[in-house]
């Protein structure tokens, strides 16, 4: 399939989603409600104002973060004379830019720390908000574009010069996507998580829960992005097509992982302290 | 499960955590192997220092109420559970004079005030039925 044909595709796919979070009602309470059930948040007078405020940010942050991203990618490239954000690599930047606004969107409501916050007195570990296969997925991709930018230079396709630096150049970029994300998803589960309430606590889980999901689905969504550019390269070019149609495939995958792993909804829950209590239960 | 520190006690902010983790641990609250939270996050949950809630962590580890376990963290000592009835009394003790100091209460009062629970401890047994 020729590029341009997936490019048409990828670009038409991404469209559409971004257009059609753009232009959602999100003065509808049933963003709201809905987003508070899917993740498992029981909507009180204490925490509705935070739910609604985050589920309108979010939205806001993280389809500007995207075009932002794009556009930065393009200054990127004006500024060093490379071509970073052309074609998919133009995706691989607003995949980056949603995932800043996702991560700014948790910062601003973090709950500030101070006189008469209490502090829940349990752990806090990414695992609780993630479940295992997304915290795996990222280190795979990045793996994936890593393993074919060294076949690209260690076994390049037959009469075909390995442009090194390009290759390095990618693989590296789909390595710090995977580690920025994992530092980003840790720093999101460190944030100050004061106990003030116990319905505040359980939104502001959620709120977490959303985050580090969009940060770990947005970095397979890059890292496969990346490694779909390298199958398209010429160093990879394999016999009939081959790299062409496994390109295509990490693309459909970079969009599922984006539409199915980002947004999946996740219920936080806490371990059971004594009597079956959920620690962090009001009591 | 929830810590809080009072700012205006004359109690340092350790000293305050110290004494409510070992109450949640004598009392069964924590139950043993429970994980504590990682010393960074719970300094930022409570807005004070990391070697604040280290210090404490450090002092609740020397009393054998918990240990670090490398990656696992600090997490709560079953021995603190079969600890003997003198040790409970000691720990209560240390408790009780904890919160008589960050109520501002001086030694001669606290020990009044044990006198008096003493006192109705004793007139409410005297009040039960006595066996045949």
């Amino acid at each position: 399939m020729a590029t341009w044909m997936v490019a048409v595709f990828l670009t038409g796919m991404m469209s559409m989603a971004i257009l059609g979070f753009a232009t959602r009602n999100l003065d509808d309470p049933r963003e709201v409600t809905g987003w508070a059930r899917a993740h498992g948040v029981e909507l009180t007078a204490g925490n509705i104002g935070l739910v609604r405020y985050f589920v309108r940010l979010v939205v806001v942050l993280r389809v500007t973060g995207g075009l932002g991203g794009m556009l930065i990618g393009h200054l990127f490239d004006d500024a060093v004379d490379w071509e970073t954000a052309v074609g998919g690599g133009s995706w691989v930047w607003a995949v980056v830019g949603w995932m800043v606004g996702a991560w700014w969107a948790d910062r601003c409501v973090a709950q500030p720390a101070g006189p008469g916050a209490g502090a829940l007195l349990a752990a806090r570990r990414l695992a609780d908000y993630l479940p295992w296969y997304l915290r795996v997925a990222p280190a795979l991709g990045a793996l994936l574009a890593v393993g074919l930018a060294v076949m690209g230079i260690v076994d390049p396709a037959d009469g075909v010069m390995p442009h090194r630096r390009i290759l390095v150049g990618l693989a590296a970029a789909a390595v710090a996507i995977a580690g920025l994300a994992a530092l980003a998803q840790h720093a999101v589960v460190a944030r100050p998580q004061p106990a003030r309430a116990a319905d505040l606590l359980q939104a502001d889980d959620a709120v977490r829960a959303n985050a580090v999901h969009h940060l770990g689905g947005g970095a397979t969504a890059a890292t496969l992005l990346v490694a779909a550019g390298l199958l398209d390269r010429d160093e990879l070019g394999g016999p009939g097509g081959t790299t062409a149609m496994l390109s295509f495939l990490a693309l459909v995958a970079a969009l599922v992982a984006w539409r199915f792993l980002a947004f999946r909804a996740f219920r936080v829950r806490r371990p059971a302290g004594p009597g079956g209590v959920p620690v962090g239960a009001a009591r | 499960m929830i810590i809080r520190l009072d700012p205006d006690s004359p109690v340092p902010p350790y000293a305050q955590l110290k004494e409510q983790v070992t109450t949640m641990i004598r009392s069964g609250v924590l139950a043993p192997d429970t994980r504590l939270p990682a010393i960074r996050h719970l300094a930022a949950d409570l807005g004070v220092a990391t070697g604040t809630v280290a210090r404490a962590y450090r002092e609740l580890e020397a009393a054998g109420l918990v240990a670090t376990r490398g990656r696992h963290g600090t997490v709560v000592q079953a021995l603190a559970l079969v600890a003997d009835a003198a040790d409970d009394v000691a720990g209560a003790a240390e408790a009780f004079a904890l919160e008589a100091a960050h109520r501002g209460v001086d030694l001669d009062r606290a020990l009044d005030a044990v006198r008096a629970a003493f006192a109705h401890l004793d007139s409410g047994l005297d009040d039960q039925p006595r066996p045949a």
